[in-house]
């Protein structure tokens, strides 16, 4: 998209802290920025700085932001010049581009062409192969049967990966181990790929039992700039998905910092990429680096990157999609000092990290020098069980890794998130943990190091004393007074009985 | 007034004091401690020991014997807690005294808000007469009046004075009486 267009008004398709980042770069750039929110996010805090928000009939993620007809209607009703996808939903759905193109609103993202080829996972391998990118030994599944698969994972080795050709977010995904478990694997992960992303083709991919999943973030423009913007390490994962990013990476000399960037930029030229991009590679203990995916959006961990070089992806983004031309070389990137991403998410690492839904009755996000905190969510906001659970990203960068660290477990002790069970002190336990401080970061980090961790282990005789002094108050947040005021009154005290003190009656006897 | 708390699956109860913002602790296993409350301006509360360091035991390790202030803050519903403590958030319950008690089968009266037991005007077996002021409560710097809705004797009274109750729990229950010859 080469053509100047100047985008004035932006509908930001999304929700949540992505879609109030989305509407802060709007804004940061002098455009107007539309939300569009479905029923239970109708009263959400995240798009309290749009200049209006669309209501979207309906509660599910499929009838509302997945809604690729309602979502270009929604644009269309308000004139949108561009249209912003974040992360999720819609953003890797190059049809979904197309509908965009066609109803004449600018898609902010790489061309649906470079869309298709990274999306699948099968012509990315092919791509990389052909652009002399590493990658992991494995083999397409498209077309074979079972047995052919099966000496195919014999020939790789095990332990082996089954992966859903058209997936992610390690949905239909199985490991395997062992040969005579791989018949039930294979089964297990077609089944989980037809229903998920409706097409049950595999592919097999070696498993490496400690790797670094390191990614480096590409951003390209409409002239023919392709700049790299250094890595993130995101080892940091339960059940492949990330909740502990930084950049720079740990463990990445400056001789393979060359090489890996080097190769993702080649990449995202070979398919002609646009905007923002992100290359994932594992790294194995030997140095080895294999091309892993490519993500065609903006990621969850962009804030790390913007930390360490001072550019703003999002804005980036948007100007790009207006046909502007990167201003700087990759010569003028630098990096500077190390920052690290947090997410925090409603749910609780100490009962099998259960999601945990309800009204936020206390929340006070952390800030301060070199802290940063991109949430969705206020005092009083409501976790539904219909999306996602993470509800902040606490991000805090430093002069160097020990810096970043330090910021960040305070920034986390700052926290207040009451109502909703969250995972910050799990977060907390990950960055104090002797192996993360010496950057012993790897896929398998947390089974490694934090399986059977319980908050209960950690709380001293204080918690006991506290807990039971408050208790001589009547004070706390309670659901009778969401309002704020405190129960016992210190606060504002006008219609203190709101019912009849007596209740309960039942008459016996 | 008496505390019962379930925290990380451990039962423990304490004697609770309070006298200004000063409040005295005393679990039934022998722990005793005083501290200092302050409310702060943002509704949490700050906790400073009085007299000696926390007992800073974790896994029975002594590794935080600090003086320093606790902060925290409190959300409850019920008689679910939900304790913000320094960067730490536990869930726990507070046990009340109503949960251990058989229910008579008779009438009962509770609070609907949480509030303090001002005075305690009747005593146990004590018969007591329609519209008579049993227990007087006190909330929000307002006082009012638990009454008997008819004649009646007090089979259960399950809570004293200074005690805070939480709303929902059974403050007296009353048998009913046929009413007096």
């Amino acid at each position: 998209m080469n053509e100047a267009k100047p985008i004035r008004t932006v509908l930001v398709a999304n929700r949540g802290e992505i879609a109030r980042r989305l509407i802060t770069a709007c804004r940061t750039l002098g455009m107007r920025a539309y939300a569009v929110a479905s029923e239970p996010d109708y009263e959400a805090d995240w798009h309290r700085d749009a200049h209006d928000v669309i209501p979207l009939k309906g509660a599910t993620a499929a009838e509302t932001y997945l809604d690729a007809e309602l979502i270009v209607k929604a644009a269309l009703s308000v004139s949108a010049d561009a249209l912003h996808p974040g992360y999720g939903f819609l953003s890797e759905n190059a049809d979904f581009a197309e509908m965009c193109a066609r109803a004449g609103i600018v898609f902010v993202g790489p061309s649906p062409a470079a869309m298709r080829a990274m999306g699948s996972k099968i012509e990315a391998i092919r791509i990389a192969r052909e652009t002399g990118v590493p990658t992991v030994p494995g083999v397409s599944g498209a077309g074979a049967d079972d047995s052919t698969l099966e000496l195919a994972a014999s020939e790789i080795g095990y332990p082996v990966l089954i992966k859903a050709s058209a997936g992610g977010g390690g949905r239909g995904m199985r490991l395997v181990r062992e040969e005579s478990a791989f018949a039930e694997g294979l089964e297990a992960a077609r089944a989980e790929a037809a229903s998920a992303f409706g097409d049950p083709t595999v592919l097999l991919e070696k498993y490496f039992e400690s790797a670094r999943h390191v990614e480096v973030q590409v951003l390209a423009d409409g002239h023919g700039n392709v700049v790299h913007l250094f890595e993130r390490e995101c080892s940091i994962q339960r059940r492949y998905q990330k909740i502990i990013e930084e950049s720079p990476a740990p463990g990445i000399d400056p001789s393979l910092r060359v090489q890996m960037t080097a190769a993702a930029v080649a990449l995202a030229r070979q398919v002609g990429y646009e905007s923002a991009g992100t290359v994932e590679f594992l790294v194995d203990d030997n140095g080895g680096f294999y091309f892993l995916e490519m993500n065609t959006r903006l990621q969850v961990e962009h804030p790390v990157t913007e930390a360490v070089t001072g550019l703003d992806l999002a804005a980036w983004q948007l100007r790009i999609a207006a046909g502007e031309e990167l201003d700087f070389r990759q010569s003028d990137v630098t990096l500077r000092g190390h920052a690290i991403e947090c997410r925090v998410y409603a749910e609780d690492p100490s009962n099998g990290f259960m999601p945990s839904v309800g009204q936020i009755a206390e929340y006070r996000a952390p800030r301060g020098p070199g802290v940063r905190c991109d949430d969705g969510v206020a005092k009083g906001s409501t976790i539904t069980p219909h999306y996602d659970a993470m509800i902040a990203k606490v991000v805090a960068a430093g002069a160097d890794r020990n810096a970043a660290i330090e910021r960040a477990l305070l920034a986390l002790s700052d926290m207040v998130v009451l109502g909703v069970t969250t995972n910050i002190p799990y977060l907390s336990a990950i960055l104090g943990h002797n192996a993360f401080r010496d950057g012993r970061t790897d896929t398998r980090f947390l089974e490694r190091h934090l399986s059977g961790w319980r908050l209960e282990d950690e709380l001293d005789e204080s918690t006991w004393i506290a807990a039971a002094a408050l208790e001589a108050f009547g004070l706390g947040r309670t659901q009778e007074n969401g309002d704020g005021r405190d129960a016992d009154g210190s606060g504002d005290r006008t219609s203190p009985w709101t019912q009849p003190a007596l209740s309960g009656w039942r008459v016996g006897g | 007034m008496k505390v019962t708390l379930s925290i990380g699956g451990q039962t423990r109860s304490a004697h609770v004091i309070k006298r200004g913002d000063v409040i005295s602790v005393s679990f039934d296993d022998g722990v005793e401690f005083l501290v200092r409350a302050e409310r702060q301006r943002d509704g949490g509360m700050t906790f400073r020991p009085v007299e000696r360091p926390w007992d800073g035991h974790v896994n029975g390790q002594s590794d935080r014997q600090d003086s320093g202030a606790r902060r925290t803050f409190l959300y409850r519903d019920g008689s679910e807690r939900q304790l913000w403590i320094d960067g730490k958030t536990i869930r726990y319950r507070r046990i009340e005294a109503s949960e251990v008690r058989e229910p008579s089968g008779s009438g009962s009266l509770s609070a609907t808000i949480p509030a303090v037991v001002l005075d305690v005007l009747v005593s146990l077996g004590e018969t007591v007469e329609e519209g008579q002021t049993l227990i007087l409560l006190e909330s929000m710097k307002m006082v009012m009046p638990i009454v008997a809705p008819h004649r009646g004797s007090i089979v259960a009274l399950n809570c004293g004075k200074g005690d805070s109750v939480a709303p929902g729990s059974t403050l007296v229950e009353i048998a009913a009486e046929p009413a007096s010859k």
